[in-house]
Formats: structure tokens, sequence, C-alpha cells
């Protein structure tokens, strides 16, 4: 990384969290958003860019600055921790229900699953679960579009971008035991004013099999990746 | 003077930013909480805030509450011979704060900072400035709920810092907010939410459970009953939450006859869970985009009426392993945040400059079809632009090519959303521009995407091969109106008649008076007789009498209330 973003917040590249943060704040009061657009979003910019340079060098968690409060803790009971996640017994318990289960009954379970009930915890397992899944008899298009809703796997963003080519295998898998592909283009719809949805004409051959492959080769390359 | 607002589903309130810090302004009732309720007399005449609530009950066809979840929409509600748009509500509701701050300062009221809630779209937020153009006040910021409350919060220590969450469970609406407060900046690091989902979901679910456990259909209830019961409900589930759990009992007027349905926290908490499940991946959501362990919080705060649902804590400590906070009275939380903004805005010399950071809380992009090198097009892919909880304002550019070549014309959608299909995401518009024909790796699109503090999109298209730039108008969101047609609306709304709020107590013992004659048969007689000396009174038009004869009314209507 170059070191303009030091420059332009006039730190040492060694500077921590602290330092970068009080050089962002002096430099804001002089380019506030509202009046200076374009000079904020490359202080922003700089900003941001050693930030993240700190945590990839791995140094330390951002410490936040700790301060009291004369607020009352609600009263409740303390928080439980979930059990240990073992993905050999939840893949056995997922097909054994789905035989039985509708979609919606696959998500209330998954929902109720106590070891993912704490932040994090969906996105620490996901790539676990959905690896599993692609060596595990198919679950039909509409549990995966489940599993898949319940895993956050079906919004763009991070997380689905880092695990995009196992969750694209794991739809076609789910699509050679069954033909319906609608069922895995809807969305998974638990309000009533979210729209749906669109045709599709989508046809599924011998390529899939190839793109499955392809994908079996990808889980190695990346298995040792970040 | 700028105030600050907080134009809720339920309830709205007003506050200005006093030496001493932020102050909310009472109505003409002296309460402070003004339901977000319209409703319309015989002669047509509107009525705002709480005489309108027991209007629901006596006259709901004539009667609106819950408006703010049409914002962005081109609903029309049908009060007497009026037809009025979501925008026109919350103007009146708006200008009924207004009033009331203009009789509290003696001076009149021209600017304001509106709280809307942070997951708000465009089509909403541009609804919600026209609401405070018809309003006819200027709408100098619109500032995201979470972040008001925080402003509330983060205030109290003066020289503290830290970071926070804030889990905002209004009426109608779900935020949730990561915020930090550092050497005199606010920053906004990730928000998420769910503009469906407030205390009124809540009360639906246990009027669906009592209707269904009664075993009354709900299509058979009249507008009235319906709006009795959930009265009661809506008292039932506050007990619920005060309570240890204990059951609560609820007495209805179904058809004629008295029903009696109890229920307890834990049944509560069991008819909410699919609810409470729905808060689930917004939290999730957020923490993930600011990238941040729970251990990093410093506090985790709750603020909207409906956060004091104990089952909203007990989620919280389920997933982050620790205890939220309630901090400020829930309700005024964020009514005193937008004060404060209000103040800051003024640039009130007793307030430390903070510098407020906020994110864009959608991705915003366009659609695009790529080849999979097989020949197989796969069509209707989004490819965001802005990502969602980039710091704003903010301005992105990515590069596209044509399907094919010797294409001259190229299309973009543009759209909303998180779905990586655009289907499902919102579309904002289209833009169309011609390019020269050539092959089409040698023909690229730059398209540029400038999102401001206010959060309005710009989009620029630049051809690369001739350097030709587009400047796009997004066409009009079929739910936000045009310039003119607000011109239109402005001058119809100000031939509405209004009761003014000097009349608000005459019309809230009035109205109370005939929702007790809906609500009990014993009393009707008496009630009815009262009415008609009160109204004997009023076209007296002495002040004096007036006064002194509805405070009897008033007291009389208590008694009566408290035998229920």
């Amino acid at each position: 990384m170059s070191d303009w973003p030091y420059a332009l917040l006039d730190i040492d590249e060694d500077s921590d969290e602290r330092t970068i943060k009080r050089a962002y704040a002096r430099l804001l009061k002089l380019h506030r958003p509202e009046d200076d657009p374009e000079g904020f979003q490359l202080i922003n910019e700089a900003y941001q860019l050693c930030l993240h340079q700190l945590d990839a060098g791995g140094s330390n968690a951002p410490q936040g600055i700790g301060f009291d409060t004369p607020a009352t803790h609600v009263s409740e009971p303390a928080p439980v921790v979930g059990p240990a996640f073992n993905v050999g017994t939840f893949i056995a318990a997922l097909l054994d229900l789905s035989q039985t289960a509708s979609g919606r009954d696959i998500l209330r379970w998954l929902q109720a699953h106590p070891a993912f009930y704490s932040i994090g915890a969906r996105e620490t397992f996901a790539h676990e679960i959905i690896n599993a899944l692609l060596r595990a008899p198919a679950l039909p298009p509409r549990h995966v579009a489940a599993v898949l809703h319940f895993l956050g796997l079906d919004t763009a963003g991070p997380a689905r971008a880092r695990l995009e080519s196992y969750v694209s295998a794991l739809e076609r898998y789910a699509h050679m035991t069954l033909e319906d592909a609608e069922a895995i283009r809807k969305p998974y719809v638990e309000s009533p004013l979210s729209s749906s949805s669109g045709r599709l004409g989508w046809s599924f051959g011998a390529a899939i099999w190839m793109a499955l492959l392809g994908v079996v080769s990808l889980t190695r390359c990346s298995g040792g990746g970040p | 003077m700028i105030v600050g607002i907080d134009l809720g589903t339920t309830h709205s309130l007003i506050g200005y930013h006093g030496p001493d810090g932020p102050v909310l302004i009472p109505n003409a009732l002296g309460e402070l909480l003004t339901p977000s309720v319209i409703s319309v007399d015989a002669d047509d005449t509107l009525i705002v805030g709480r005489p309108a609530v027991d209007r629901l009950i006596t006259h709901p066809e004539r009667s609106v509450a819950s408006f703010k979840r049409w914002m962005g929409t081109n609903r029309v509600t049908r009060l007497g011979k009026h037809a009025l748009r979501p925008e026109e509500l919350s103007a009146l509701v708006l200008r009924a704060l207004v009033a009331d701050a203009e009789s509290h300062f003696g001076a009149s009221v021209t600017e304001a900072v509106i709280s809307v809630p942070a997951y708000f779209g465009d089509a909403q937020r541009k609804a919600t400035r026209i609401a405070g153009e018809l309003a006819g006040i200027k709408v100098e910021r619109l500032i995201n709920e979470p972040t008001a409350a925080a402003m509330a919060y983060g205030l109290q220590q003066r020289d503290g810092g830290g970071r926070f969450l804030v889990f905002d469970l209004g009426g109608g609406t779900f935020d949730v907010s990561i915020l930090e407060m550092f050497d005199g900046v606010m920053e906004v690091h990730a928000s998420a939410g769910d503009n469906f989902l407030g205390g009124e979901d809540f009360l639906s679910a246990l009027r669906d459970a009592c209707l269904r456990e009664l075993e009354v259909e709900a299509k058979k209830l009249t507008a009235s009953e319906d709006a009795m019961l959930r009265r009661r409900l809506e008292s039932a589930k506050r007990e619920l939450s005060n309570t240890s759990g204990g059951p609560v009992d609820v007495e209805i007027l179904l058809g004629g006859e008295s029903r009696r349905w109890q229920i307890d926290e834990a049944g509560f908490s069991r008819l909410c869970e699919p609810l409470v499940q729905r808060m689930r991946a917004p939290l999730e959501r957020a923490m993930r985009d600011a990238r941040l362990a729970p251990g990093q919080l410093d506090d985790i705060v709750l603020v909207g009426g409906a956060s004091r649902m104990p089952l909203t804590a007990r989620l919280v400590s389920r997933m982050f392993g620790r205890l939220p906070l309630r901090h400020i009275n829930p309700d005024e939380a964020i009514a005193l945040g937008a004060a404060v903004a209000a103040g800051m805005k003024a640039r009130d010399e007793s307030l430390e400059e903070i510098i407020l950071t906020d994110v864009c809380p959608h991705s915003l992009g366009v659609d695009t079809a790529q080849d999979d090198g097989h020949g197989q097009v796969t069509t209707g892919l989004f490819s965001p632009i802005i990502h969602r909880n980039a710091t704003v304002p903010v301005s992105r550019v990515e590069r596209y090519q044509p399907m094919r070549d010797q294409q001259t014309q190229v299309e973009f959608n543009i759209y909303q959303g998180e779905s990586p299909r655009v289907e499902n995401n919102v579309k904002l518009g289209t833009i169309s521009v011609k390019v020269p024909a050539r092959a089409a790796h040698e023909n690229p699109v730059d398209i540029r995407f400038t999102y401001d503090v206010n959060g309005l999109l710009q989009v620029e298209a630049t051809i690369v091969a001739t350097g030709q730039t587009h400047e796009v108008v997004l066409q009009q969101n079929p739910g936000v109106l045009t310039q003119d047609e607000i011109r239109q609306r402005l001058a119809a709304l100000s031939e509405l008649k209004v009761h003014p709020r000097d009349q608000q107590e005459n019309l809230l013992v009035i109205a109370r008076a005939e929702r007790l004659y809906e609500e009990l048969l014993w009393a009707r007689r008496d009630l009815q007789d009262a009415l008609v000396r009160f109204r004997t009174v009023l076209d007296g038009q002495d002040p004096l009498q007036i006064r002194e004869h509805r405070a009897d009314f008033a007291r009389m209507l208590e008694s009566i209330e408290a035998q229920g």
C-alpha cells in the first residue's frame, strides 16, 4: 500500500488507532461532509485505509474507550452460551428433518437451533455447512433456499461473495434432483410485503456436472486461503 | 428557530435546543407525545392527535393511524370528503406540532430537523421532506432515528467516547445502528433494519391469537369493535411488559357479547417468535458490516416504545451474550436527539461541536447480464456500485461493457437492495445511453453514483471511447410527488379546515365520551345527557363557563371509566 493516506492525515505509518482517529477528527472539522463532500470523501478513504492496514497488521483488536453511564441494566437472566457445534450431527438431523418437513419447518428449526444464536455464529459455520451439504445426499431446492436464507447467503454482500461458488454449486446440486427451478429463484419470503419474482428459463444439462467438478477443485485450492 | 421533530408511526414529538440542553414541547393537552392519528368530524373539519385516537373507535371510517407505513407510496386515504396521501397526513401532524411550538415560543417556526428510520429508502425520505414542505416548514436535515437517539445519549457524557449499538424498535419500524464517538466525531459504522416491523405487528399477533382462541372471525368484527379490541390489547401488551410474567385479563365486547381472554408473558413471547426472529438478521448484518465482535461494543442501547417488551432484551442478551441498557425514556430519546441535531444545525454555541458521519443503509447499483463462456447468458444480476453502509457523501464508479459487438445502445436499470438478483430489489429508475458501434470489449461505459448527505442519488454515465458524459436525472419515482403536484397539494391543504389547538381539550372530552358510549352499555344514558349539556355550554362561547363545565365532565368520564 502506498503511504498517501498517512501523508494526508499527517501521521506516522506506525500510528495506533487512537492517533489515526484523532488526526481524522481534526481534519473533519475543516472538511465537513455537508460542506465539502469531495474533501471529506478523500479524508474518509484515507482514514478507512489506515484503519484497515492496522487491522491487517493484526497488531491489536480495536480498543473501545470505556465510559461509565448512569443507566440501569435491564433486569433479565444472564445470557446462555450456545453449546458446541458439530457439523456431522447437524447435517444428519437436517437430512432427517428434510424427509418430512416443509421449507418453512426447516427455517423454524434452524431459527430455534441454539448453536446459531450468538452474533457471528452463522457466518462462522456457513462454509462448513455448505461444504458438508455438497457431500451429503441432495436436499430439495426449497430446503436449500431455507438454509441459504437462514445463513444470510441470499443477500449480496461480503459473506455471499466469499462463498459465491459454493452457494451456486449447492443450488445446482439441489436442482439435479428436482426440476423445479422456480423454487430456488424465489427469495425466501417472510414478510408479506416483499414482492417476487420473475420467470426464468434455465436449462440444466451435462455442463452442470462440469461446473460441479470445477467447484470441487476450487474448494481444494481455497482450502488454505483466508 | 430550528426545531427537532420525531415523526413516528404511533406518536410524534417536537423539541428544541435550549440553554440547558434539549427540551421537548408539550401539546395543547400538556402531553409530550402527540398520537400520529387524524380524524375528520361531521362537517369535514380535521382533528389531529389524542382526540382522534378515541374516534378510531367511534368513527373508524373517518379516522386513520399508522400512515407512516405508507410513506413513499401512492396510497390515498378517504376521510369524509377528503382524499389524502401519506405525505399530507404526515403534514397535518407536523402542522399540529409546529403550532404547539409556535404557541410555546410566541414566534413562528420555519425550519426543522426531522428524524426518519435509518432503513428508509429513497422514496420514503423524499416523501418525508415533502410532508415538511406541505406543512410549511423547511426541512433542514433528515436525521436517522438511531443516530438521533445516540445523540441524546452521547451528549450525556460530554467527554465520553465509545462504540455502541442502538436497537430501535418503534411503533412501525425496526432499526439497528452501530456508532462510535471520539474527539467530537459521531461516526455511524453500519445500519440495518426492517421498515415493516414494529410494536403494531406485535399487537396484531396478539389480536390474531385472541380472535383465534375466542373463535371469532376477524372478518365479522365491525371496524369499531376491532378498534376497541386493539385498544384493550394494547393496554394488555403494556401490562405484560410491566408485570412479572403473571397472566393479564382482557375483557372485550364482541358481537354485543362480553368475552374474556387471558394471556401471560410466556404465551405472548411464543406468539411473537416469528417477529422476534425477523430482528436477528438486521442485528447480524449490522455487526458484520461494522466488522465488530460483541465484545468490542461498549454498550447496547434500547430505544423506541416497543423495546419495553421483555422479549427484546432477552433476544439481545441471547445474541450478544450481554445485557442491554435502557437509557432515557425510550419514547423520548429520538425526539431529544432530533432537538440536539436542530441545535447543532443552528450552530448553537452552548453545544460542543459534533461532526456527524452517516452511512447509506442500502446497496445501490445496476442490473447486468453475464455470459458464462459456454454461451449461457444470465440476466437480471445485481451489480452494486455503492455498497450498503458506505460512509456518505460517497461517489463511486464502475465500468461495464455492452453484451454484443456493434451494439449502439446500452440500457441500465438502477436498483436499491441487497438481493443478488434485481427482481427482488427496488427499482429507482432507468438510464439509456447511445454508444458508438464497435467491439464490445473496446466500448466500455463508466457509471458513477453519487450519494449525498441527504440521501439523494445522482447518476452519471461516461462513454469511455468518446469521453461523452450523460448526467442522468432519475425518472420520477411513482411514489413521489413532482414539484407541480406539491404546489397543488399545498394549495388544497391550506383550504382544509382544521380544529385549532385551543379546541383540543374540548374535542378530547367529547371524543372520550363518545368512545365510552360505544364501549359501556350501562352508562349510555348518562353520557348522552352529559354530551348534550356540554355542547350547549360550548355554543354559549363563554370561556370561563366552558372550562368549569369541561372539568366536571372530565371527572365524570374518569369515574365512569374506572367502573368500566
